[in-house]
C-alpha cells in the first residue's frame, strides 16, 4: 500500500510541475469585447467609408479631453483676437486674458489636439485605404482615389488653420496607431507647411468629383471640386499668389451651381438656420444627434456677445431709415441682436425674431459660401494690381456691389465708386466683416491684410483695438503686435512639454 | 474565450482528481463485528455515540447503544478504533486489535481546568508557509486584535492608522463610507496605485470594481466598499514589507501586503456568544472663518473698483444693488448666510457586533453578525452595512481537514452628488462650493413682496456663473441623490491533505462576487437651470457586477533533519480570474424633481445622456517555489523563485520571472551568547527580492476602433480610439532589506529597525501626456522612469512595568522615507507650467529629486509704497534706463507686461531684473515627511485600563489650496474672513494684497500659502472597565466590559487648513499635484462608547 501511495504522490507532484512550467499563453491572451480591434477593420470598402466619415465627424464634436472641438474652435480661432466679438459675463477666464493681450502658452484656446486628431484620421485613411484595394475586389481603383482625395482636403484644412494660427507648426503625415512610432515631432517651416498643403490641394483637386449624386445637402457636407476650389481661393490669398487665386475664384463662379441666397426677411433662417442653401459650398454638417457648440457659447451659457461699440462702427445707426426692416439684413437681428444685450443672433435665431431652444442648435458651421468665393475673388483682384487700375477695379467693385446690394447694405457705409488698390483693399476688408462676421474669418482678415506685401499695412491691425480693447491695456496691446510672431498664438504648453524639446516655442512668448 | 475557460477547469479538475485516488487507496480490507455494552459504571448508558475511526482517525462509520446500552458495530478494518461519545461524559477512544467484544466504562467529565498555560511560539503565517516569528528573515509588522477592540473604526484601515511602523494611512475624507488610502514604505511608483495586496485568510481581496472601468468614478466608489469587514471580526493583521516576504502573493503584492487573519472557533470549546455594541457620536468641526453677506459684498464693490477703475454697475449686477426699490433682489442678495453651517451637522455612528464561536473535535465554527448605521458630519451623507460571516473548520481525519467560509456584506452609502462635472477633486462637491457661494445668498427664495418661499433659492446664472461652478448646497444636499448599495459575496474553500508526515497539499478556492448599485439625481431646484436644459433632472442609474475566481494548488513540505536541520518548501500554482460587466444610464428632464429614477419619463435620446455598458475580463497565473531552510536554530536561509503571465501585456512581455532571497542570523542562539540569559532573541536580517507590477486596465495592447455617438449626414463614422500598446512592459521593483530584531528580559523589550530600498524600474505613469500632434492627447499608460524609495523604519514595544495588579506599556513607531525620482522616460514632461498663473505652482519632476516638490515665487508681502515699485539691482540701488528714468517692477514684461501697483502681492525678485518671471522660481518645499509614527501607552490597573495613541507626521509641507483660493479675492467667490485684513488703501500695512478682479497676479503660486504639515495627533485616548469575572458569573455572564473613546481630542499643528491629515497622494492621480490640500470635511472629534459582553 506504502508503495502505491508514493507513486501516486510523485504523480501528483510531477502533475503541479508540469502546469506550472506549460505555457499558458492561450489561457492570457483575452480579447475586448467592446469593440473591433484595428486588425480585424479596414477590410472592405465600407469600413474604409466609415472611417473617411470619422474624419468628417471628429470635426463636429469633442471626445477627448483637453481641446475644443474643431467646429468651436474654427469660429473662436477667427474672432477671439478680432474686434468684433466680447465677453458677456466674465466666466471665461482664458478669453479674458486674450482679450486683455495677456496670451500665455497655457490659455486654452491654444490647444489644438482636435485638430491634430482629425489628422490623424486622415492619416489614417490614407495609410489602411491603399492595402483594400487587394482585399476587397469590389473596392476600385477610382473609389480610392476618390477617398484619397477627401482625406487630403480635410487635411490640407486642418493644416491650412494650423498655419493661420500658430504660423509654423508640426507636420505629420503618417497615422500614429501604436507606441512605438515616434510621437514627438519638430515644427515644419512655413514654406514646407504650404508646399505640403498646395501639394495635397492639388492632388485631391485631380480626383475629387463634383457631386456624390446623392441628397444635395451631401455635396455641402462631403468635399467637393468645388471645396478644393474654394480653399485654393482662400489658401493662395494668404501666400500672396493672387493670380492662382482668382483662378479658383473663377472656376467657382464659372461652374454656376452656386449663387447668393435673396437678401429678404427670411435670409437668415435659409442661409444659417435650415442650411445647405444655393448659397452653402462647404458646411459641417450638424444634426439633432451632435448639436453644435455655438448655441451654449453664445446663449446657454452667454459667454460671448457682439461689441456694441463695434457693431455701430460696421452698421452706422442710419436716423433716415424708413423702417428697421429695410436696414442692411446683416446688422440688428442678423448678425447680432441689440435688444438681447447684443447676443449673437446668427446663431441662436431661428428667425428675425424667434429665438431658437437648445434642442434646435443644429445649424450648420459654414466654412465656404459663395459670397466668400465674390469676396475672395475682389480681394484677389485688387491684392494683385501693380498699380492702381481703373478697368480691374471696376470689376473688383462690382463683386463687393454684389455682395451689398444683396445685403440691402446702407449709404452710411458705401464706400463709392473709388477703384484705387488701397480703398479697395480696405473696402473689401470691412465689407467681408459685415459679410461674415461671426463667422471665424474677422481675425484672418484683418491679418492678411496687415501682414500683406511686408507688413505694409500694419497700423490697421493695431487700430482695430481702439474700439474693442479694455482702455488700460491698449498701448501693451499695441506695442506686442509690432512684433509679427506676436500674431500667432502660442504652441501649447502641454504639447511643448511632452515634446522632449523636440518642439520649440514661438519666439513671441519664449521666456 | 469559453474554451480557455473550461481548459482551465480542466485543469483544476485534473490537479483535485488524484487527490481522491490517494483518499481511496487508504482503503484495506478486513472486516470484522464488534459487539458491547456502554455504562457508567454504575448503570448502562442507552444513547452513546460508538463511531468506527481508521487510522487517520477520520469517522468510517457510526451507531448508538440501545435502550440497554448495547451496540453492535460492523468494522471494515480490524486495525480500526472505537469511539464512544456521550453528554457529560468523557470521550473514549479504544483500540479493536481484532477483539470482537468490548465492554466500555465512560467517566463523568468533571471540569477541573478552566485555563491551561500555553507556552509555545509566536507563529506568523506569511501566506505560504508559518513560521516562528524568531525565524523571520523578512520585514514584517504585526498587530492584534487585542490592540484595537476598543478603537471606535468603520473599518480595519481606521483601525490600524499610526499603529504599525511604515505604514502611513491617511483618510480620504471625513465623509462615511470614504475608504482610506495605504502606503507601506512610501510611494514606490508614480502611478496612483500604489495600494498593497489585502489578503483575508490567505485569499487575496479584490478592492477595486472591475477596474478598467472607464468612467472615472468608478474606482472612488469601488474604494469605498474596501474592507467591508467588521473590525469585531479580525484576530490579526500582519503587513509583509518587501519583495522577499510578498514573494509568494506574486506582483500583485509589489506594494506591500496586508494579512488579514479572521476570527475561528476553536477545537473543543463550548459555544461562547459574544455581543458588542458600539455608539460614537461625531462633533461638527466646523469650518475656518469666513466673509459674511455684508462683507463680501464690501470686498466685491472694492476688486471691481481696483480692478477696473469704474464701479460695478449694480444696475447689471443687481445681486450688489441692496436697494428696496428691488424687492426681489434686495430680500434674495441681501442675507447673511453661512453656507457650511446650513450643510453640516453631528453625526453618529451605532456598531452591533454579535457572534457565536465553538466547535467540537470534529469541527469548529465561528459566526457572525454586524450591522452598522452612521450619519456623517456632511448633510446627505450616511451609511448602513450588514454583514455575516460564518468560518467553519472540520477535520475529516487527522489526515485530511476541509474549511469553508461565506461572508456576506450588504451595505449602503449615501454621499453628495458627484459625477464627472462635479466631482470633489474639481472642487464642486457640496462643501466646496459652500466654501465659495455668495453669503449675500438667501437659502430660500423670497417672492418680489419679500415674502420667504419654500422654494430653494437657485438662480440659473449671477455674478459667480451658473452651475456646476455655483449651485445651491443646501438644495444639493437635500434633494440630490448618490446612493451607492454594495453587495459582496465571498464564498471560500479549502482542503488540506497530509500526503504523509511534513508533506501537505492544500486547494484554496475562492468564488468573489461583488455588485454595486448606484443611483444618482441632480435636482433641478440646486442647479436653476432651464427646465429644457440638460442638467436639469439628471438621473443615473449605475450597475456592476464583478466575479473574482481564486484559485491556489500548493504542495508544501517542512521537516527537522538530524534536530539540525529545518527544511521547509512549498511549489505553488495560482491562478486569478476576474469578470466585470458594468451598466449606466443617464437621462435628463424628468418632469419634477421627485422623479428621481431613469425610469421616469425622460430624455435619454441626445449626447451626453443614454446607456453605455462595459465590459472586462483579466486573468493572471503564477507559480511560485519556495524553500527555507534552518540550520541549527541559528542561521537561516529563505530562497525562492516566482514566474508570474498576465493578460494585460502583449505576447512578448506577458511573462515574468521574479527572484528572491532572504538570510537571518541568530545571533542570540550562538554558543557563547548563552551565557546572556537576559537576550531572548537577537537576530540579524538580509533580504532581497524582485517583484512587479502589472498595469491597472486590460486590453491596451489593441488598438480599438470605436463608432462616434453621432453619424455624419446618416453614414456610420468610426475612428481609431487608442494607440495599441506595443512597448509595454512589467514595472519591476527590486527591494533591499536589512533589519535587526531583538527580545530582552523576556519579552519586556523588543524592538525592530530595518532599512532597506526599493528601486523600481520601468515605473508606470497613467494618462501621460503625449505631444498631441500624434492625435492623441495622452498615452493611457507609458514605462515612464526609475525611481527608488529608500528609508528606515523602527518599532519598539516595552513593557516598563508588570506586576500583579499593574501593567504599563509603551510601544512607538517611526519610520522615515526618501522618495527620488532617478530616470524619466524622453517623451514624458518633466516640467508643467513653466509660466506659472495664478492659483498654480510650476511643477518639475527632477531627476535626483524627490517627488513631490514646490516650486514658485518667494512671496514678500504687499507693495506698501511707490518706493518699493521701484525695480532694484543686487546691490539695492535702484534700476534705471539710458534716459536715467527710473524703472518700476513688472510682472513678466515679454507676456503679461503687469506693471505691480500698490496693494498687490510683492514676489522676490532672485534675478534683480526688475521683472518677475519664470527665472525668478524657486524650490518652496516639499510634500515628504521626514517622519511618519506614532506611539502609545496602555496602562492596565486591576479591572480598569487606560488606551492611548498618538500619531504624528514632522517635516512635510502642504500647498495650502483652501487659503490660496480663499484668499485670491479674484472673482465672484467668496472669501476667507482673513481677507477682511487686506490692502485697501495707501498707508494700510498688512501681508495680504488688495482685492483685484480677474486681474493682477495675487495668487501665483508662492510659499505664501505653503504650509509646515507637521502634526502631532491623540488619535484616541480608552478608558475601559471590566467587571470582575466573579460577578459577571453570578449574573450569568462570562465577562463584561464597557468602555469610553475619544477620538481625535486634540491635534498640535502650526497648519492653518482644515486638517493637516491630507491624503497621500493627489486627487487626480497625478505625480504633480502631492501635498495639495482642498478643502475636504475635516475630520471630526468623536467620543465612543462601548459595552461587550460575553456568555
Amino acid at each position: 500500500m506504502k508503495r502505491t501511495l508514493t507513486k501516486i504522490q510523485l504523480g501528483f507532484v510531477a502533475l503541479i510541475l508540469f502546469f506550472a512550467t506549460s505555457s499558458c499563453n492561450d489561457w492570457l491572451y483575452l480579447k475586448p469585447e467592446d469593440g473591433v480591434l484595428v486588425d480585424e477593420f479596414w477590410q472592405s470598402q465600407a469600413d474604409l467609408e466609415a472611417g473617411l466619415m470619422g474624419c468628417y465627424a471628429s470635426m463636429l464634436g469633442n471626445n477627448v479631453g483637453g481641446s475644443m472641438s474643431v467646429s468651436e474652435l474654427m469660429l473662436l480661432w477667427g474672432e477671439i483676437r478680432g474686434d468684433m466679438l466680447t465677453y458677456y459675463n466674465e466666466q471665461v477666464n482664458d478669453y479674458m486674458l486674450v482679450w486683455q493681450g495677456d496670451i500665455k502658452p497655457y490659455n486654452s484656446f491654444c490647444k489644438w489636439s482636435s485638430f491634430y486628431r482629425t489628422i490623424n484620421y486622415c492619416n489614417t485613411v490614407l495609410e489602411k485605404g491603399g492595402p483594400i484595394l487587394s482585399l476587397d475586389p469590389s473596392f476600385t481603383e477610382d473609389e480610392w482615389n476618390q477617398y484619397r482625395a477627401e482625406a487630403l482636403a480635410i487635411r490640407a484644412l486642418m493644416y491650412f488653420y494650423l498655419t493661420r494660427v500658430f504660423d509654423e507648426v508640426p507636420l505629420v503625415l503618417d497615422a500614429t496607431t501604436n507606441d512605438l512610432q515616434v510621437i514627438t515631432q519638430p515644427k515644419a517651416s512655413r514654406e514646407t507647411i504650404w508646399a505640403q498643403i498646395e501639394a495635397d490641394l492639388a492632388e485631391a483637386e485631380k480626383y475629387i468629383c463634383f457631386t456624390y449624386n446623392a441628397a444635395p445637402e451631401v455635396d455641402k457636407g462631403r468635399i467637393t471640386k468645388h471645396t478644393v476650389w474654394a480653399l485654393q481661393a482662400d489658401f493662395y490669398l494668404w501666400t500672396e499668389e493672387y493670380a492662382k487665386s482668382e483662378s479658383a475664384c473663377d472656376k467657382v463662379i464659372q461652374s454656376g451651381k452656386f449663387w447668393l441666397v435673396d437678401g429678404n426677411m427670411e435670409w437668415i433662417t435659409n442661409l444659417y438656420v435650415l442650411g445647405n442653401s444655393p448659397e452653402g459650398i462647404f458646411e459641417l454638417q450638424f444634426d439633432v444627434d451632435i448639436l453644435n457648440p455655438y448655441f451654449n457659447l453664445f446663449y446657454t451659457n452667454a459667454n460671448y456677445r457682439a461689441h456694441p461699440d463695434v457693431m455701430e462702427y460696421f452698421w452706422p445707426t442710419d436716423p433716415y431709415l424708413v423702417d428697421a426692416d429695410s436696414a442692411d439684413i446683416r446688422s440688428d437681428r442678423g448678425s447680432y441682436r441689440s435688444g438681447m444685450n447684443y447676443a449673437i443672433w446668427k446663431y441662436i435665431g431661428r428667425s428675425r425674431t424667434e429665438l431658437k431652444s437648445p434642442s434646435e442648435a443644429y445649424s450648420n458651421f459654414i466654412v465656404y459660401r459663395y459670397a466668400d468665393i465674390l469676396l475672395m475673388k475682389a480681394e484677389a483682384i485688387a491684392a494683385g494690381l501693380e498699380s492702381d487700375d481703373p478697368v480691374r477695379g471696376s470689376e473688383a467693385l462690382a463683386l463687393i456691389q454684389q455682395v451689398r446690394r444683396r445685403a440691402k447694405a446702407s449709404v452710411l457705409t458705401d464706400e463709392g465708386e473709388e477703384t484705387s488698390k488701397e480703398a479697395l483693399l480696405m473696402y473689401v476688408l470691412k465689407e467681408r466683416a459685415r459679410e461674415f462676421a461671426f463667422e471665424g474669418k474677422r481675425w484672418f482678415d484683418i491679418l492678411r491684410y496687415a501682414k500683406r506685401d511686408n507688413y505694409k499695412r500694419i497700423q490697421t491691425l493695431k487700430n482695430m483695438y481702439q474700439l474693442c480693447a479694455p482702455s488700460t491695456k491698449l498701448l501693451s496691446i499695441q506695442s506686442k503686435l509690432n512684433d509679427p510672431n506676436s500674431h500667432y498664438l502660442p504652441i501649447p504648453q502641454s504639447d511643448i512639454d511632452a515634446s522632449n524639446e523636440q518642439l520649440v516655442q514661438n519666439p513671441f512668448y519664449e521666456e | 474565450m469559453n474554451l480557455n475557460r473550461s481548459t482551465m477547469n480542466k485543469k483544476i479538475i485534473l490537479i483535485v482528481l488524484p487527490l481522491f485516488i490517494i483518499l481511496h487507496a487508504a482503503q484495506a480490507q478486513k472486516r470484522i463485528v464488534v459487539r458491547g455494552k456502554v455504562s457508567d459504571g454504575i448503570d448502562f448508558l442507552p444513547g452513546v455515540t460508538v463511531v468506527e475511526l481508521d487510522k487517520n482517525n477520520r469517522i468510517a462509520k457510526g451507531t448508538t447503544t440501545n435502550i440497554d446500552g448495547e451496540y453492535v458495530i460492523s468494522l471494515s478494518n480490524s486495525e480500526h478504533k472505537l469511539q464512544f461519545s456521550f453528554i457529560g461524559y468523557k470521550e473514549k477512544v479504544v483500540a479493536v486489535d481484532g477483539q470482537t467484544s468490548l465492554n466500555i466504562v465512560l467517566e463523568e467529565d468533571v471540569k477541573t481546568l478552566e485555563s491551561i498555560d500555553i507556552i509555545a511560539q509566536k507563529i506568523t503565517n506569511t501566506g505560504m508557509m508559518n513560521v516562528e516569528d524568531r525565524d523571520l528573515a523578512i520585514p514584517v509588522a504585526k498587530i492584534s486584535a487585542m490592540e484595537f477592540q476598543n478603537v471606535q473604526a468603520s473599518s480595519i484601515d481606521e483601525a490600524i492608522q499610526g499603529r504599525l511602523a511604515g505604514i502611513d494611512i491617511t483618510s480620504n475624507s471625513g465623509d462615511p463610507g470614504a475608504g482610506m488610502s495605504i502606503r507601506i514604505r512610501g510611494v514606490s511608483t508614480l502611478s496612483a496605485n500604489a495600494t498593497p495586496l489585502i489578503v483575508v485568510d490567505n485569499i487575496p481581496y479584490e478592492v477595486s470594481i472591475a477596474s478598467d472601468f472607464s468612467f472615472s468614478t468608478a474606482n472612488e466608489e469601488g474604494y469605498s466598499q474596501m474592507l467591508n469587514i467588521p473590525v469585531d471580526d479580525i484576530n490579526e493583521i500582519t503587513v509583509l514589507k518587501d519583495a522577499a516576504a510578498t514573494a509568494m502573493w506574486g506582483t500583485k503584492a509589489a506594494n506591500g501586503v496586508l494579512m488579514i487573519t479572521t476570527k475561528r472557533g476553536a477545537r473543543g470549546r463550548e459555544p461562547v456568544i459574544s455581543f458588542n455594541y458600539k455608539n460614537t457620536y461625531s462633533f461638527n468641526p466646523g469650518h475656518i472663518p469666513l466673509l459674511n453677506g455684508d462683507q463680501y459684498s464690501t470686498l466685491i464693490l472694492e476688486a471691481y473698483q481696483n480692478s477696473y477703475g469704474v464701479p460695478l454697475n449694480t444696475s447689471i449686477r443687481r445681486e450688489f444693488l441692496y436697494s428696496a426699490d428691488d424687492p426681489y433682489f434686495f430680500h434674495n442678495y441681501s442675507a447673511n448666510t453661512d453656507w457650511l453651517e446650513a450643510i453640516t451637522r453631528d453625526g453618529s455612528t451605532n456598531n452591533y457586533d454579535f457572534s457565536i464561536t465553538g466547535g467540537g473535535t470534529k469541527a469548529f465554527y465561528r459566526f457572525s453578525v454586524n450591522y452598522q448605521d452612521q450619519i456623517g458630519t456632511t448633510l446627505g451623507t450616511d451609511m448602513n452595512r450588514l454583514s455575516t460571516r460564518l468560518n467553519l473548520d472540520y477535520f475529516i481525519s487527522d489526515k485530511l481537514k476541509m474549511r469553508a467560509d461565506f461572508s456576506i456584506a450588504h451595505g449602503i452609502t449615501n454621499a453628495n452628488y458627484t459625477d464627472n462635472s462635479i466631482k470633489s477633486s474639481r472642487g464642486t462637491d457640496a462643501r466646496s462650493i459652500a466654501y465659495k457661494k455668495m453669503p449675500n445668498m438667501s437659502i430660500y427664495e423670497f417672492d418680489a413682496w419679500g415674502n420667504q418661499t419654500d422654494n430653494f433659492f437657485s438662480p440659473e446664472s449671477n455674478a459667480q456663473g451658473t452651475s456646476p461652478s455655483t449651485y445651491n448646497p443646501v438644495a444639493m444636499v437635500s434633494d440630490g441623490v448618490n446612493r451607492i448599495a454594495n453587495d459582496r459575496i465571498t464564498t471560500k474553500y479549502s482542503l488540506y491533505y497530509d500526503i504523509f508526515e511534513g508533506l501537505r497539499y492544500t486547494l484554496d478556492l475562492s468564488f468573489d462576487v461583488n455588485s454595486n448599485k448606484i443611483n444618482r439625481f441632480l435636482p433641478q431646484t440646486a442647479t436653476g437651470k432651464k427646465w429644457t436644459d440638460q442638467w436639469v433632472n439628471k438621473a443615473y442609474d449605475f450597475d456592476s457586477d464583478t466575479y473574482y475566481l481564486y484559485s491556489n494548488n500548493m504542495l508544501s513540505y517542512s521537516n527537522t533533519f538530524n534536530e539540525k536541520h529545518q527544511v521547509a518548501a512549498t511549489l505553488n500554482l495560482m491562478t486569478n480570474e476576474n469578470i466585470g460587466s458594468a451598466y449606466e444610464i443617464w437621462t435628463s428632464n424628468s418632469g419634477s424633481s421627485t422623479q428621481q429614477d431613469p425610469s421616469n419619463p425622460s430624455k435619454v435620446n441626445e449626447s451626453g445622456v443614454g446607456p453605455k455598458t462595459d465590459l472586462s475580463h483579466g486573468r493572471s497565473i503564477g507559480s511560485a517555489l519556495l524553500v527555507n531552510y534552518i540550520f541549527d536554530d541559528r542561521y537561516i536561509i529563505n530562497g525562492g523563485f516566482r514566474y508570474e503571465g498576465n493578460s494585460r501585456f502583449d505576447e512578448n512581455n506577458r511573462y515574468a520571472f521574479f527572484p528572491s532571497i532572504s538570510l537571518a542570523w541568530r545571533l542570540s542562539g550562538e554558543p557563547f551568547m548563552s551565557s546572556a540569559t537576559w537576550l531572548d532573541d537577537f537576530r540579524f536580517r538580509f533580504s532581497y527580492g524582485e517583484n512587479g507590477n502589472p498595469p491597472r486596465y486590460e486590453g491596451m495592447f489593441y488598438s480599438n476602433i470605436n463608432s462616434f455617438d453621432w453619424n455624419y449626414m446618416g453614414q456610420s463614422a468610426v475612428y481609431p480610439t487608442n494607440m495599441e500598446l506595443k512597448s509595454l512592459k512589467w514595472e519591476s521593483i527590486k527591494q533591499t532589506n536589512i533589519g535587526l530584531t531583538f527580545e530582552l528580559f523576556k519579552g519586556r523589550i523588543y524592538a525592530e529597525f530595518d532599512y532597506y530600498n526599493n528601486h523600481t524600474e520601468d515605473m508606470f505613469g497613467y494618462n501621460v501626456s503625449v505631444q498631441s500632434t500624434s492625435g492623441f492627447s495622452t498615452n493611457s499608460v507609458i514605462n515612464l522612469g526609475t525611481m527608488d524609495n529608500y528609508g528606515w523604519d523602527m518599532s519598539v514595544r516595552t513593557i516598563p512595568v508588570k506586576s500583579d495588579d499593574f501593567k504599563m506599556t509603551f510601544d512607538f513607531n517611526l519610520a522615515r522615507n526618501y522618495n527620488i525620482l532617478r530616470e524619466l522616460a524622453d517623451n514624458y514632461a518633466n516640467i508643467r507650467n513653466e509660466t506659472i498663473g495664478n492659483g498654480e505652482y510650476q511643477t518639475i519632476a527632477q531627476i535626483d529629486n524627490p517627488a513631490g516638490s514646490f516650486y514658485g515665487y518667494r512671496y514678500q508681502g504687499v507693495y506698501l509704497n511707490e518706493d518699493m515699485l521701484i525695480a532694484r539691482d543686487a546691490k539695492g540701488n535702484k534700476i534705471t534706463d539710458p534716459n536715467g528714468v527710473e524703472i518700476p517692477m513688472v510682472y513678466d514684461y515679454k507676456n503679461t507686461r503687469y506693471f505691480f501697483e500698490l496693494g498687490d502681492a510683492m514676489y522676490e525678485d532672485i534675478n534683480h531684473d526688475g521683472n518677475i518671471n519664470a527665472s525668478d522660481i524657486v524650490y518652496l518645499g516639499n510634500a515628504n515627511p521626514l517622519f511618519t509614527g506614532g506611539f502609545g501607552s496602555m496602562i492596565t490597573w486591576k479591572d480598569f485600563s487606560l488606551n492611548t495613541f498618538f500619531y504624528f507626521r514632522y517635516g512635510n509641507d502642504i500647498i495650502n489650496r483652501t487659503r490660496m483660493f480663499g484668499e485670491a479675492m479674484y472673482n465672484y467667490d467668496n472669501q476667507l474672513a482673513s481677507t477682511l485684513r487686506r490692502w485697501r488703501k495707501p498707508g494700510d500695512e498688512t501681508d495680504i494684497p488688495r482685492a483685484l478682479m480677474q486681474k493682477g497676479y495675487n495668487y501665483v503660486g508662492s510659499n505664501r500659502f505653503v504650509e509646515d504639515g507637521s502634526f502631532l495627533r491623540l488619535k484616541y485616548i480608552t478608558l475601559s472597565y471590566r467587571l470582575p469575572v466573579k460577578i459577571a458569573q453570578s449574573i450569568g455572564f462570562k465577562s463584561i466590559r464597557a468602555s469610553v473613546t475619544v477620538n481625535n481630542l486634540f491635534t498640535f499643528t502650526n497648519y492653518t487648513g482644515q486638517d493637516p491629515e491630507i491624503n497621500i497622494n493627489s486627487s487626480d492621480a497625478e505625480i504633480y499635484t502631492v501635498g495639495y490640500d482642498d478643502s475636504r470635511t475635516p475630520r471630526s472629534k468623536d467620543i465612543t462608547f462601548i459595552l461587550a459582553v460575553t456568555f
